[in-house]
């Protein structure tokens, strides 16, 4: 598991409050579906991991029906760096 | 005089002001759909002489569930394509009842002349108003308005963790947990970006042991009366479901003064000009401080409903446990499949489970509400669980279910 993926799985556990533990989140798991993740809760992820990640996100273009999973924001954040760095 | 009963759920976005920045968010796809139909939970208010407006068809599994469980109502659903739905509806279609909105919006005046005013309504239930009430009344809790994003800093910066409040927030919802400077920066980028009027509400985030909320009724001539408490069970800053509180509990806030600040809110509202329902949204913290004005839903409210549901279980001697689902629906299955697996609660002593909505109910999946009437609800909780798996469905983040 990429450092990425691990980082985004503690802002979740910690979102969710859930007594999950970052360690029993799977990396592949729809995110609303498998762990309840409501609107409220999602917008307290997004900014924790604005906050992980030192990133600025864009609410109001934030397409978050590709973004479903650990594994889906780890690509974008992936992606969000890339950028930042080219 | 009987009752025409509807409206629309986000009341809220319709009372806020067009110039007041908001709050990061995010609309995932089919969520206003999903509010949008939650109109037919107000059949649980329903007498028989009711009209129950709403804007889509109930399913027949729903109606004839409330029915069997002695809640009958004429029903019509009428849609159209403004927003909100009360634009829609004309007041031929109210006509010889007495008007019982969700809530009174500006899109509800054309259709009574004994509603409330507008902006009456708008401005109480507001975070902002009930915020100073609070101080006013001198009482525990009370949060700080900021009106600027340096204000908001300092403000959040005086807390080792802080709830920041959209003062037109739907209750619970529209207020973000800030625990770290990154957070901050965040919410403070946002509203930055909007450049538009910052009004907002910072609290302290209380460690709260129960939450609650008192219910009152309002008459047009300023008198009131109080219908009853309710205890809440909430996920995090979103309600989940509700019960009554106990004798034991009433008392001990009677002991402490609560109802005496029920009293000094209820006669707030009423010298505002409100009248209609409201409810007290409050909380007992852990190291026993009681926060008793935390905010007012001048309105109808998930609380009421499952009040008024309780005060139906208790003419037999059973109690109404208010709970919700977020489900995942398997393609073709509906609330159809779901009802015909539960042991539905029919009338009279026998206890069962009322579903209390999703009609439109469809894959991928969406929220269910019901309530459990029984004293003692934990069995039928786990029947409830064992039924939305046996029609084939799941839930979504099952370690919060029911």
């Amino acid at each position: 598991m990429s450092d990425t993926e691990s980082t985004i799985k503690t802002v979740l556990a910690g979102v969710l409050a859930s007594g999950i533990t970052p360690a029993e989140i799977r990396s592949d798991a729809d995110l609303v579906e498998e762990y309840g993740l409501d609107s409220l809760q999602t917008i307290s992820f997004l900014l924790g991991i604005e906050d992980a990640f030192d990133i600025e996100l864009d609410y109001e273009t934030l397409e978050l029906d590709h973004l479903r999973s650990v594994g889906q924001f780890a690509a974008f954040i992936g992606s969000m760096n890339r950028v930042a760095a080219g | 005089m009987s009752s025409a009963r509807l409206g629309t759920f986000d009341a809220e976005k319709w009372w806020r002001p067009a110039d007041l920045a908001t709050l990061p968010a995010i609309s995932r796809a089919g969520s206003d759909d999903a509010v949008a139909t939650m109109d037919e939970l107000l059949a649980g208010f329903c007498s028989p002489d009711d009209r129950l407006i709403t804007r889509r068809p109930m399913a027949g599994a729903v109606r004839d569930g409330l029915a069997a469980a002695g809640i009958t109502f004429e029903h019509v659903a009428v849609d159209g394509p403004h927003e909100p739905f009360e634009r829609n509806v004309s007041r031929d279609l109210v006509t010889g009842y007495d008007v019982e909105p969700y809530a009174v919006l500006p899109a509800t005046a054309h259709l009574s002349d004994s509603l409330p005013d507008t902006a009456v309504v708008a401005q109480v239930n507001s975070k902002t108003w009930s915020n100073a009430l609070a101080a006013d009344l001198d009482l525990p809790g009370t949060g700080t308005v900021v009106r600027s994003v340096a204000e908001l800093s300092e403000v959040v910066s005086r807390h080792r963790s802080a709830v920041v409040k959209d003062p037109y927030g739907v209750s619970g919802r529209a207020a973000l947990v800030v625990e770290s400077p990154g957070v901050l920066r965040a919410i403070e980028r946002t509203l930055t970006r909007q450049g538009k009027r910052i009004e907002l509400v910072v609290q302290e985030k209380y460690d709260v042991r129960r939450d609650f909320s008192a219910h009152v009724r309002i008459s047009p001539d300023g008198t009131w009366h109080h219908r009853g408490i309710q205890v809440m069970t909430n996920r995090g800053l979103r309600h989940m479901g509700s019960s009554p509180a106990t004798s034991d509990f009433v008392e001990f806030l009677a002991d402490r003064g609560y109802h005496d600040v029920v009293a000094s809110v209820a006669e707030a509202l009423a010298q505002a000009g409100y009248h209609g329902p409201a409810g007290v949204d409050s909380m007992m913290l852990r190291d026993g401080t009681l926060v008793p004005l935390l905010e007012i839903n001048a309105r109808h409210s998930l609380g009421l409903l499952s009040l008024v549901l309780n005060e139906r279980a208790a003419t037999h001697g059973l109690a109404a446990h208010f709970t919700q689902l977020e489900l995942n629906v398997p393609a073709g299955g509906g609330i159809a499949d779901l009802c015909g697996a539960l042991t539905r609660y029919t009338g009279g002593e026998r206890e069962g489970v009322l579903v209390l909505n999703g009609s439109t109910l469809t894959a991928p999946g969406g929220r269910v509400y019901f309530a459990l009437i029984s004293q003692h609800p934990d069995a039928l909780r786990q029947h409830l669980l064992d039924a939305v798996a046996a029609a084939g469905m799941s839930v979504r983040g099952v370690a919060h279910a029911a």
